[in-house]
């Protein structure tokens, strides 16, 4: 304390030494100027101290300035965690669809964003947002509260509103009044939820403090998602009423895909049903085989990189439609084949497999079949991709599928079904590419080119992303029996700008040995016929190359052909019973230092088991 | 005279040139069965540097029958391409310049010349295989097609040649930085310490003054 203290009397100190040591100097000094020397020290005294106190005024205001704008911030911070809190007790309660508790909770999270968007009004926070070194980041929280409210205001209100229960179709058909009136709320949400977002990304994020940028980049991110998906429902909600048939009839193919004989998309496209919808009522017309159609002889015109890496199998049988990926091509191709079969057209083709079955039995409950088990959710891949062929002959097996396709879709039109379980295995059976459509009208199909329905392969990636697609080659139905799993490890960053990128594929036949009948062996083009061979189609990151190819540790030589910017490798495994067979690719991704990349498989009858090892970006 | 001889000679020509592909057409095989079958034509390796010599093998040909190899360069897919530039990559977009070949004895040729020809034939063995070996002189997307001369079979593979040395980057690592902590305290903890030093600030202030009242006092 004394040192401080001489601090601030130091100069006095001086002052007082020095006077001293020239009266100790000097001689002869009147009485008149001792009296004005010390006027003068007064009067300079109280200037230091009017200065002072002026100083310490002013200084106090502002640090009162200061910590008014800094607890209000503070409160505002208070405010936006419980809403973020809020925000997420909100989606649980619509997904769960709890509305009226998600109506409290909308008027608990409308309250605190209400209260976070005033805390950042007024004039000292108006002033703050002009100071030099915080005022940026006084105007990012205020962006950030004024966002949150209006989502809070007017974007979370028409969500909450949104019926799900008008998208799912009750004793027959879906009601297109309903479903329009959704359209109109959803888009008005979507609406908000778009011009926030340019809002908060026009928000300059350079010189923020590192707390406030994250949030803002969080928030960004979170409404990204939600405009994709508010995007997406948008979307949805205006395609569904012309689709089913509110601006005149339409008629689609249902495909129906045989996971048995494996397909780049799925399963060989056995069977087939038409669909006529007509104001939102839809019912089947008419069944068939694609065995019907015969070999088309000339094939069909295929794109140049299907007819490379598959000859003219895709334009001459309907089975080998889809031996490409992209569902698009395949649709087309289908679609095709049955116009000059038939003679008749139809709008767009949809296809499904056993696994969506089985999904939508799980909502809708056991579903009796004529002239076979009963099928129920857990049972229903096994029935029909196993169990029909061990127990019935080929003609049965048409008149089996023909009748639990027919059952199911009476029943799921029929019965009164909970809607959120229904719309959860359509949510679940697109995510995993099991519920593809494709419009032939090309306005339709650019709208949903983009979601996971369509089906498409991309021209691009976000992530680098390697495809591995299976085709059956064995002509059997043995692929029920088949485990494939992957490992993708992202590897070395390259000088190009390209990374290494490493695929273990194995795939292991839990086939019996013997004991299966000829319609499950098929023609055993493999030799063996219980060995089940499978082309492997290894598609490289978009940009990106396939380098080489080993199975089971022995180099092999790779068709290959490019597809959307991509090499494709096409490796022949054959996997007797019980066995396990490894196949190595190298990769090259596309010039991107990404760390992480992903997969894209064909969804098969048994899930795969797959693993990505990332690592970090090359830049780092 | 001259002039009927010509056209004669020109007719026979004609004939004698078209027997071959008539015989290749006359020549039946049964449609192909509905399942895929294994590649027909590998060329490794599938991704390779400029000068390297790449091993082409074909299986499913007629055996005994002369196959013709057609080799198309376009350039290399970018990444991020813009719209609606899309690459072909059939090989239809490159002219095939056609270059007189021997036909080489089995095991095959092996194509080592600059530049090398973009048209060339190997013999089908009696496997009804055969293979090659071409060198790969500039980067591009090279695609080879096989065809039979008599069977009319066709297959066709790609090898992608890149640029540049396949060296990787020495994994570099920045010598020693400190990690990157930070909580969400942080603030708070800056402002309650900046109102703290204000406040011990004013203290001080208000002692000195009160203490420099005293000092001028006691003088």
């Amino acid at each position: 304390m004394p040192y401080i203290r001489s601090l601030f009397v130091l100069e006095r100190r001086r002052f007082i030494v020095s006077v001293r040591l020239w009266l100790g100097c000097g001689v002869a000094e009147t009485a008149g100027s001792n009296r004005r020397r010390a006027q003068a020290r007064r009067r300079k005294r109280a200037r230091v101290r009017r200065a002072l106190l002026a100083s310490l005024v002013a200084g106090s205001l502002l640090l009162l300035g200061v910590g008014w704008v800094a607890f209000q911030g503070w409160q505002a911070r208070a405010h936006l965690v419980n809403a973020a809190g809020l925000a997420r007790q909100l989606s649980a309660d619509v997904v769960g669809g709890d509305v009226d508790r998600g109506q409290r909770t909308l008027a608990a999270l409308q309250e605190q964003s209400a209260k976070a968007r005033a805390s950042t009004t007024g004039p000292g926070w108006w002033l703050g947002q002009r100071a030099p070194w915080a005022g940026d980041d006084l105007a990012a929280v205020r962006e950030i509260a004024t966002a949150v409210d209006d989502l809070a205001r007017k974007a979370f209100p028409s969500l909450l509103r949104t019926d799900l229960a008008s998208l799912v179709p009750k004793e027959g058909r879906l009601d297109l009044g309903r479903l329009r009136a959704v359209s109109a709320e959803i888009g008005a949400a979507d609406e908000v939820v778009r011009a926030t977002r340019t809002r908060l990304a026009a928000v300059p994020q350079d010189t923020l403090v590192s707390q406030v940028r994250q949030a803002l980049t969080d928030l960004r991110g979170e409404m990204d998602r939600l405009a994709n998906l508010t995007g997406a429902a948008r979307q949805g909600a205006a395609l569904l009423p012309p689709l089913l048939g509110a601006d005149g009839v339409r008629s689609y193919l249902l495909l129906s895909q045989n996971l048995a004989e494996l397909r780049a998309t799925g399963g060989m496209f056995g069977a087939y049903a038409v669909l006529r919808a007509e104001n939102g009522q839809i019912r089947m017309v008419r069944q068939g085989t694609s065995a019907e159609f015969g070999r088309f002889d000339p094939p069909l015109s295929v794109p140049a990189p299907v007819r490379a890496l598959w000859g003219e199998l895709p334009g001459a049988y309907p089975a080998d439609v889809n031996l490409v990926p992209d569902f698009p091509t395949a649709a087309a191709l289908y679609r095709e084949m049955y116009q000059r079969h038939t003679g008749a057209s139809v709008d767009g083709v949809l296809a499904v497999d056993p696994v969506v079955l089985s999904y939508l039995l799980a909502a809708i409950g056991p579903v009796a079949v004529p002239g076979g088990p009963t099928l129920t959710g857990d049972r229903a891949v096994r029935a029909l991709l196993s169990d029909a062929y061990r127990d019935l002959d080929g003609q049965q097996q048409d008149a089996y599928y023909a009748a639990s396709a027919g059952a199911v879709f009476d029943a799921l039109f029929a019965r009164k079904v909970d809607p959120r379980a229904l719309l959860s295995a359509f949510d679940r059976s697109i995510a995993e590419r099991r519920l593809l459509f494709w419009s032939a009208r090309s306005e339709e199909q650019g709208m949903l080119r983009e979601s996971r329905l369509s089906g498409a392969l991309p021209e691009t990636d976000a992530v680098p992303t390697v495809g591995i697609f299976l085709n059956d080659g064995s002509g059997a139905k043995l692929g029920y029996y088949l485990r494939p799993a992957a490992t993708l490890t992202v590897g070395q960053c390259r000088t190009d700008g390209r990374r290494q990128l490493q695929l273990r594929f194995t795939l292991r036949s839990a086939a019996p040995a013997a004991g299966l009948s000829t319609s499950v062996l098929g023609l055993g083009k493999a030799g063996d016929p219980y060995t089940i061979r499978t082309l492997i189609s290894v598609y490289s990151p978009a940009g990106g190359t396939v380098v080489d190819g080993k199975l089971d540790g022995r180099a092999i030589g790779l068709g290959s052909a490019y597809d959307r910017r991509r090499q494709v490798a096409v490796a022949n495994v054959e996997v007797p019973p019980g066995r396990t067979r490894t196949l190595d690719v190298g990769l090259l991704t596309g010039k991107n230092g990404a760390g992480t990349a992903e997969l894209r498989l064909t969804p098969t009858a048994t899930p795969w088991t797959t693993q990505v090892v990332t690592a970090p970006s090359c830049e780092q | 005279m001259r002039l009927s001889r010509i056209i004669m000679a020109l007719t026979v020509g004609l004939a004698m040139a078209a027997v071959p592909t008539a015989a290749g057409a006359a020549v039946p095989h049964p449609p192909p069965d509905y399942p895929p079958g294994p590649p027909t034509l590998t060329v490794t390796p599938a991704t390779t540097t400029p000068g390297t010599v790449v091993t082409g093998v074909g299986s499913g040909f007629l055996p005994g029958e002369i196959a013709t190899i057609t080799v198309a360069v376009t350039g290399l897919p970018v990444a991020a391409p813009a719209a609606g530039t899309t690459r072909r990559s059939d090989g239809t977009v490159v002219e095939m310049a056609a270059v007189a070949y021997a036909q080489a004895p089995v095991p095959g040729p092996t194509i080592t010349s600059n530049p090398p020809p973009r048209r060339f034939t190997v013999q089908v063995d009696a496997g009804g295989g055969f293979t090659f070996k071409y060198r790969v002189n500039r980067p591009g997307v090279w695609t080879f097609t096989a065809t039979g001369n008599s069977s009319g079979r066709r297959a066709s593979a790609s090898v992608t040649v890149i640029a540049g040395p396949p060296t990787h980057k020495p994994t570099h690592r920045p010598p020693h930085h400190l990690p990157v902590t930070g909580s969400s305290l942080g603030t708070p903890i800056k402002i309650g310490g900046g109102l703290l030093a204000a406040g011990a600030v004013m203290v001080l202030l208000t002692m000195a003054w009160r203490r420099r009242r005293f000092d001028t006092g006691t003088r």
